[in-house]
């Protein structure tokens, strides 16, 4: 049966007399990673037994030597065996025995097993010395998963691992039967590798057929990609169309408006949450942190206050402060109360105000009151899911490396660069969503549909509450916006619910954390800021 | 083969660099005036630093080739870049978008085409006192610190397109000052039938606090006989006496207004608070 479902793969091969063809065309290289006892040497036996391989000629490198026996027989071409000792030389050294091989015999293919606690860097270095380079090219690595122990692996088996899955073009998983269990593994394995292609191992004509594929070139693509749009804006929107006064032009100005406005501050939040995740020793903080709740959620406000940014560089703080092990609720209250109580935010609502102080202090303080409780409410409720979407976050960073280790000033450098650079692809993502969707949200104008009926109080102040949510405003401007003509009290919903939780926060949060905890977050807030505000806020400013 | 490169670092370098020297252009070409407000200058060069640095980092790394590249996650650096080279017009109140809160229906409207500047007499000589437009932000927020704000020779308030914002704060803050002094003010025409009566319209420019999603029309407050002859979002260079009157419950300075002639829109269209 596989035999037929993998017959397509050696028809396409040309016929072409070996040894001519290797002299003008690289061989090709397939390359086959996983951890010890993933299966590595079944699958290339299962290759080797049921693919349709005419008179292709394979070189099978084998760079572990597990329990399972590779069964080849000499027409198939030729193998070579290194073991433990052999990975200590250096590359130009294997290099030089693999080329040997390669001109004993003319191969077709070069299949390579890779040993599973070696970095791929290493089997990158082997295959880029010059020797090697002028005779084959890598095409496709695929790496093979076990569904059950890959989370142990990838917390307790140091850094080859992921670095092995952040190498690799697709991955196949075993021992994952049910559908769950494949959520879970791809959810794991894309945590590291963003956007992998990730396979059921039964699923063989796919994974057959991707492995034995040309390499793709995405970076080319994406560059012919650029070129073409912008010759084709020049040939034909251009001359035909005129931008300005069109409902285009606004959704591309608002949205340019907010992301050149939030950028920076996002910018910010990377750098500092960076330097927390790269400078401070793994459990400084965690040490540090008091561990009494209500001590803990005192130093978070204490926390917000001291660090001037906006809702933008709150969110990858906040991410960093929960992998580094500070306490939920209190990395919840920080997240919450910076936004509202920052000096800029607080300036910025005494102008607005014109100098109502009395406004100013109420903002402050029913922001502070509803993120107090809004940590509180996760203390005396922990919820059963995990806030992160895998518990790997917590000793890995998305990019792969593990953050917070020793190591010399120069290296402590570099992983803070490329953590930062990596957060800021990962969560900018987030960002250029929610600034699209609030502008169409704007420029569709379905708030000032809405705001034209008329209001009691409670429902202006959960209008105005999901207007804040939508309209992603940032908040050292949000009080300009609804000091002007609304009860103070109501536009209170809008400038405390506003900062703390929005559409654009939320798509940021989302990368990172478990659907089940924005949800909950997301309905906390809100629900905790409506009633604060609604039963504060009139008795506190009259309005 | 030559040399093998790490394409990935490459496009991500060369993105980097050219989002960071697209952020000094626009601060140098004042085309962020559209977005965002000159307060966020010093922001916005912070940021190019930091992506010019990342780019620099990054190109460290080109000769350490690595078999997986991806592409996609650059173009967040691209989008951006590429919606600003488009030539992107000002927002006006009139073409659909207005202040989202003040409840302004302005939904649905045609959109502003500059009529006004086709069809209008050159009668905006007085108004704009030979301001060239690129200093004309800068200038205005100097304007409000050091408020040297002046009358006319004749005693009249001739509201210049930099000191539009500066001006109404003054004439607001010290209103009876103002009473009864003569105005000459440049704006779009600015109509909201639900909060103005028939016989009232605003002179009005778009403020922006803190980004385009922000802008809220703000101005003086007029009355005219003929409000009905005039075209919403049209440039208009209006000239009458500052009264104070009681509307909605409050003191207010209104303009009654003499004369309405049409006006080229100012080389800056937006207000900048700050």
């Amino acid at each position: 049966m596989i035999r037929s479902s993998l017959s397509g793969r050696g028809s396409s091969k040309t016929a072409a007399p070996a040894g001519a063809a290797m002299r003008r065309k690289k061989l090709p290289v397939y390359i086959l990673c996983g951890f010890l006892d993933s299966g590595k040497t079944t699958f290339i036996n299962h290759l080797l037994r049921d693919c349709d391989l005419q008179n292709t000629q394979i070189l099978v490198l084998q760079f572990e030597s597990g329990e399972e026996e590779l069964e080849f027989s000499p027409e198939r071409g030729g193998s070579l065996c290194f073991d433990r000792e052999d990975l200590q030389q250096s590359p130009s050294q294997l290099a030089g025995r693999i080329s040997e091989r390669l001109g004993e015999q003319s191969f077709d293919e070069i299949w390579v097993e890779w040993n599973g606690l070696v970095p791929f860097s290493r089997l990158q270095e082997i295959a880029l010395t010059p020797a090697l380079r002028r005779l084959c090219d890598v095409e496709q690595v695929l790496y093979l998963a076990d569904g059950e122990s890959l989370e142990l692996q990838l917390t307790q088996t140091g850094g080859a691992v992921p670095e092995q899955i952040a190498a690799c073009d697709l991955a196949a998983v075993r021992n994952a039967d049910t559908p769950k269990k494949l959520r879970r593994a791809k959810a794991l394995l894309r945590s590291i590798s963003p956007g992998l292609a990730v396979f059921p191992l039964e699923d063989d004509r796919h994974v057959v057929n991707r492995f034995f594929s040309k390499r793709s070139f995405p970076v080319l693509f994406f560059c012919w990609g650029i070129a073409l749009l912008a010759a084709a804006y020049q040939v034909i929107v251009k001359p035909f169309f005129h931008l300005s006064g069109t409902p285009l032009n606004t959704v591309a100005v608002l949205f340019l408006g907010i992301l050149l406005q939030a950028l920076p501050f996002l910018l910010i939040g990377v750098l500092i949450s960076s330097a927390i995740q790269t400078f401070l020793p793994a459990d400084a903080i965690r040490r540090r942190f008091p561990k009494n709740p209500a001590l803990g959620i005192l130093t978070a406000v204490a926390l917000g206050f001291c660090l001037p940014v906006c809702d933008c560089a709150a969110v990858p703080i906040f991410r960093t402060l929960v992998r580094k092990g500070v306490p939920l609720p209190a990395a919840i209250t920080f997240l919450t109360v910076t936004p509202v109580i920052n000096p800029v935010v607080l300036l910025s609502t005494y102008y607005a105000f014109s100098g109502n102080l009395r406004a100013v202090g109420v903002r402050a303080g029913l922001g502070i009151l509803s993120a107090v409780l809004i940590g509180l409410s996760f203390f005396l409720h922990p919820g059963k899911v995990s806030p992160l979407t895998s518990t790997l976050d917590s000793t890995l960073c998305s990019c792969g490396y593990s953050g917070g280790t020793a190591g010399s000033r120069s290296e402590r450098w570099a992983q803070f660069f490329r953590h930062s650079q990596s957060d800021f692809f990962s969560i900018g993502k987030y960002l250029l969503w929610g600034a699209l969707c609030s502008s169409l949200f704007q420029a569709l104008g379905i708030g000032s549909r809405l705001s034209g009926g008329k209001f009691g109080y409670l429902s202006a102040l959960l209008f105005l509450m999901m207007l804040a949510f939508f309209l992603s405003l940032c908040s050292s401007s949000d009080a300009i916006v609804v000091s002007v003509g609304l009860p103070t009290g109501a536009a209170m919903g809008f400038l405390v619910f506003g900062p703390m939780m929005d559409l654009k926060n939320l798509l940021m949060l989302s990368g990172g954390f478990s659907r089940k905890f924005v949800i909950r977050l997301v309905c906390s807030t809100f629900g905790i800021c409506f009633l604060v505000v609604f039963l504060l806020a009139r008795p506190l400013l009259g309005g | 083969m030559g040399i093998r490169i790490n394409s990935q670092a490459a496009l991500e370098s060369a993105c980097f660099t050219a989002f960071g020297f697209f952020l000094f252009y626009l601060v140098g070409s004042k085309r962020y005036l559209n977005y965002v407000t000159p307060r966020m200058v010093p922001y916005l060069c912070f940021t190019a630093i930091v992506l010019l640095a990342w780019a620099g980092f990054r190109l460290r790394e080109l000769f350490r080739p690595q078999h997986r590249n991806r592409a996609a996650h650059c173009l967040i650096l691209i989008i951006p870049t590429l919606l600003l080279l488009l030539p992107l017009g000002a927002i006006s109140s009139s073409s659909g978008y207005g202040s989202t809160l003040s409840g302004i229906s302005g939904s649905g409207q045609t959109a502003f085409s500059g009529t006004a500047a086709s069809t209008g007499a050159s009668a905006s000589s007085g108004t704009s006192s030979g301001t060239n437009g690129t200093a004309a932000a800068s200038s205005q927020t100097d304007a409000v610190k050091q408020s040297s704000l002046s009358l006319a020779k004749d005693g009249s308030i001739q509201v210049s397109d930099d000191q539009f914002y500066a001006w109404l704060s003054e004439i607001y803050t010290n209103m009876d000052k103002y009473d009864g002094k003569t105005i000459t003010i440049k704006g779009f025409v600015y109509r909201d039938s639900s909060a103005m009566q028939s016989n009232q319209f605003v002179p009005a420019r778009m403020l922006m606090y803190c980004c385009a999603a922000d802008l809220v029309p703000c101005g003086m407050l007029c009355e005219y006989d003929k409000v009905s002859e005039l075209q919403a979002g049209d440039w208009v260079t209006v000239t009458g006496t500052i009264q104070i009157q009681k509307e909605q419950g409050e003191q207010q300075p209104v303009i009654s207004v003499r004369q309405v002639i049409s006006a080229h829109p100012p080389s800056e269209e937006y207000v900048y608070p700050w």
